[in-house]
């Protein structure tokens, strides 16, 4: 769900600011927080790019990006992304939700394969 | 009671933050906001994540499941609430996209702001991406040639056990109990997989960095799942409860006002007439003041903490770090940012001077006025008088291009003379200055919200912890940040302190300061007030420089950001909020 609503907020969506969205621009204010917190107590607060050994930061950076591109396209498809369509609704047994979870899965083990020297 | 109708919803927001704490906090802690981890689901040498969905998934279904059989809830009427339509093509098409975007970045939307928050910086692209992504396709769902796509193989609200034709009694239930077989079933399987490729493992992949993997984070995961999915139906229902609440008409608000006062809700008053006297006939320019007034309060509040910070670390002793020294002339500059800022507000700019021609001992804005033109001579001989002698040259050859350069060492001498008394001086000014921030606000009565004796107090503190996160973010010694950092958590918690009392006493008084309390306690500003001002500015602060020292951990910039952040915040909404 998280970030699916976000883009609603910015003023060229034409969605009007719902109550949902506003919940979850505080609940997103709150995910900051707390991932700050437990990173910065846990000594693990460090400004780093994450990568595998054989990919250099600018390929990591523009994956992270292009991968992130995709899966902003595809929250709004989907009407939800991982937590809020995976979790809530797998939860709630819808069949949407179970399909969605179902070609993630593939989708991501479909290109594993292709994408394996970014991360080992 | 007078106490208005609750708006539940904006309690929701402040709900929503404490939930989105623990969520970021627990997925941090459980390793996801670490893309090696996230990714290695999809090679099969950590499948924490897998388990952890799964486990998620079948706590929160079985909860509702039992939850539902023994009546406490309607296991359909939460799904259709919480679960959204089933739109088959292009829920399993984005289901790929977003597993191909998966294994690309590293992340999963959630957990990307995770990572931004601990600052990997893939997890900030991650972020650009996702947004940038759903600005692209809001462009583009509506448009024809997408709009069909995007609402193809519409199901309306679909679930399993209507799928497989079960009775929608026992469906639930049976669907549940055959999730749960297969959840576990996938456990083990994805156990023996990671056993299996163990040999092989990635040197880079890392162990759940928590000191106690497995059940704990589980249950945690499942815990705040399910208080989301709870939390989920809470704005909505409300919501609707106050919507059902009827408009009232002007002649039968007015009769209300006097027959039946305990019977006014905030809502009738902000809208027509008010008790506070937020009425276009009383007070006619509601409101006047604009972004400077709180840029001015903020900037003069800490100046004052500053002040008061320099005469306490100079009272400490002789040998002081370089920046401590540079940072005593912080606070007239400060003071002089701010009232650039105030002098915009001001319509007649060049009257200004006038505040000087007469003293008016009863305004604080003629106090507040001779405060600040005490401020500069008390602070500049201090900070001038507390200057090494190299760099008190440095300070004379620099004013004397401007031919000041022996009105400078007249003012340094006459400062070290009178150093221990001007310690006191400079320390009495910065606490009525910050005093005065608050009694300006307080003094115009005629807003309930500001007609508190709390509100000196209470920006005085406010300025004290801003001030001192101001010191933090420059280079102090480690002794020099210790002492700050005491002194930020004494002025938080005098801070709270204070808050409490300003609040009750509102709340306690006339119908007035209820209501103008309700504001912020159950009104349109609670979101924003508790969120931002007590969790953002207060709490998290407060932890944060508690945990640094228990845990002996690098002090961290965060802090001292959030701090002013909050502190400018709380002056906003004063402001703002007492021109409702």
């Amino acid at each position: 769900v998280v970030p699916g609503h976000v883009a609603d907020t910015a003023p060229l969506a034409r969605a009007a600011a719902s109550d949902h969205v506003s919940w979850l621009v505080f609940e997103i204010l709150g995910v900051l927080l707390g991932g700050f917190v437990a990173a910065y107590t846990s000594g693990r607060l460090k400004t780093e790019v994450l990568k595998g050994p054989r990919i250099g930061t600018g390929a990591r950076v523009a994956l992270a990006l292009s991968g992130g591109l995709l899966m902003g396209i595809a929250a709004k498809m989907t009407r939800g992304c991982t937590s809020g369509q995976a979790l809530s609704g797998g939860a709630l047994l819808s069949v949407g939700s179970w399909a969605f979870m179902f070609s993630v899965f593939g989708g991501g083990y479909a290109l594993a394969w292709f994408m394996r020297r970014e991360w080992r | 009671m007078t106490f208005p109708v609750l708006p539940a919803h904006e309690l929701g927001l402040v709900v929503a933050v404490v939930i989105g704490f623990g969520f970021g906090f627990v997925l941090e802690r459980a390793g996801f906001g670490r893309a090696p981890k996230l990714a290695a689901q999809f090679y099969g040498t950590d499948m924490t994540v897998f388990k952890v969905m799964f486990s998620a998934i079948v706590t929160a279904m079985l909860g509702l499941v039992l939850a539902s059989t023994v009546g406490l809830a309607d296991f359909k009427a939460v799904a259709d609430h919480a679960a959204s339509a089933t739109f088959l093509l292009p829920m399993v098409a984005g289901g790929f996209l977003l597993g191909a975007g998966f294994i690309m970045s590293g992340y999963c939307p959630g957990t990307s702001f995770v990572a931004m928050a601990s600052g990997k910086l893939d997890g900030l692209y991650t972020v650009l991406g996702v947004i940038a992504g759903q600005v692209a396709w809001s462009e583009l769902e509506w448009r024809p040639g997408f709009a069909w796509f995007h609402n193809a193989g519409n199901f309306g609200n679909y679930y399993l056990w209507e799928l497989f034709h079960l009775p929608a009694k026992a469906g639930p239930v049976i669907v549940a109990l055959a999730v749960t077989a297969m959840a576990v079933g996938c456990f083990l399987g994805a156990e023996k997989l990671e056993k299996v490729l163990a040999g092989r493992a990635d040197p880079v992949a890392m162990a759940t960095p928590a000191g106690r993997p497995g059940r704990l984070v589980f249950a945690g995961f499942a815990a705040v799942v399910l208080v989301g999915v709870a939390g989920l139906a809470l704005p909505r229902s409300t919501q609707a409860r106050i919507r059902e609440a009827p408009a009232i008409g002007q002649l039968d608000l007015a009769r209300r006002v006097f027959d039946e006062p305990w019977r006014l809700r905030v809502g009738d008053s902000m809208n027509e007439i008010d008790v506070a006297r937020h009425s276009l006939m009383i007070d006619p320019l509601l409101h006047i003041w604009g972004w400077e007034i709180p840029v001015y309060l903020f900037l003069g509040g800490m100046a004052a903490g500053v002040m008061i910070l320099t005469s306490l670390l100079m009272m400490r002793k002789d040998d002081r770090s370089p920046a401590v020294r540079w940072l005593a002339f912080a606070a007239p500059a400060l003071v002089s940012v701010g009232m650039g800022a105030l002098l915009l507000d001001l319509s007649f700019k060049l009257h200004a001077w006038r505040f000087y021609l007469a003293f008016r001992w009863t305004s604080p804005m003629s106090w507040g006025a001779w405060i600040l033109v005490v401020v500069y001579p008390v602070s500049l001989a201090l900070a001038l008088a507390g200057l090494g002698d190299q760099q008190v040259e440095r300070v004379a050859a620099f004013m004397g291009r401007f031919g000041l350069g022996a009105p400078t060492r007249a003012l340094v001498a006459f400062g070290r003379q009178r150093f221990a008394g001007l310690l006191w001086v400079n320390l009495g000014v910065g606490a009525a200055l910050g005093v005065y921030t608050g009694i300006l606000l307080s003094t115009l009565g005629a807003r309930a919200l500001w007609n508190s004796a709390m509100l000196g107090p209470l920006f005085l503190a406010s300025g004290l912890s801003t001030g001192a996160a101001f010191l933090m973010l420059f280079r102090l010694s480690e002794d020099e940040r210790h002492f700050v950092t005491r002194w930020d958590k004494l002025a938080i918690g005098l801070e709270v302190a204070a808050l409490l009392l300003f609040l009750a006493g509102l709340a306690t008084s006339g119908a007035a300061s209820k209501d103008a309390a309700a504001l912020l306690l159950v009104g349109p500003w609670t979101a924003s007030f508790w969120s931002l001002v007590v969790i953002a500015g207060l709490a998290v602060p407060l932890l944060l420089e508690t945990l640094e020292s228990r845990l002996q951990l690098r002090a961290t910039v965060v802090t001292p950001l959030l701090v002013l952040a909050g502190g400018f915040a709380l002056r906003w909404i004063m402001v703002a909020a007492g021109q409702a």
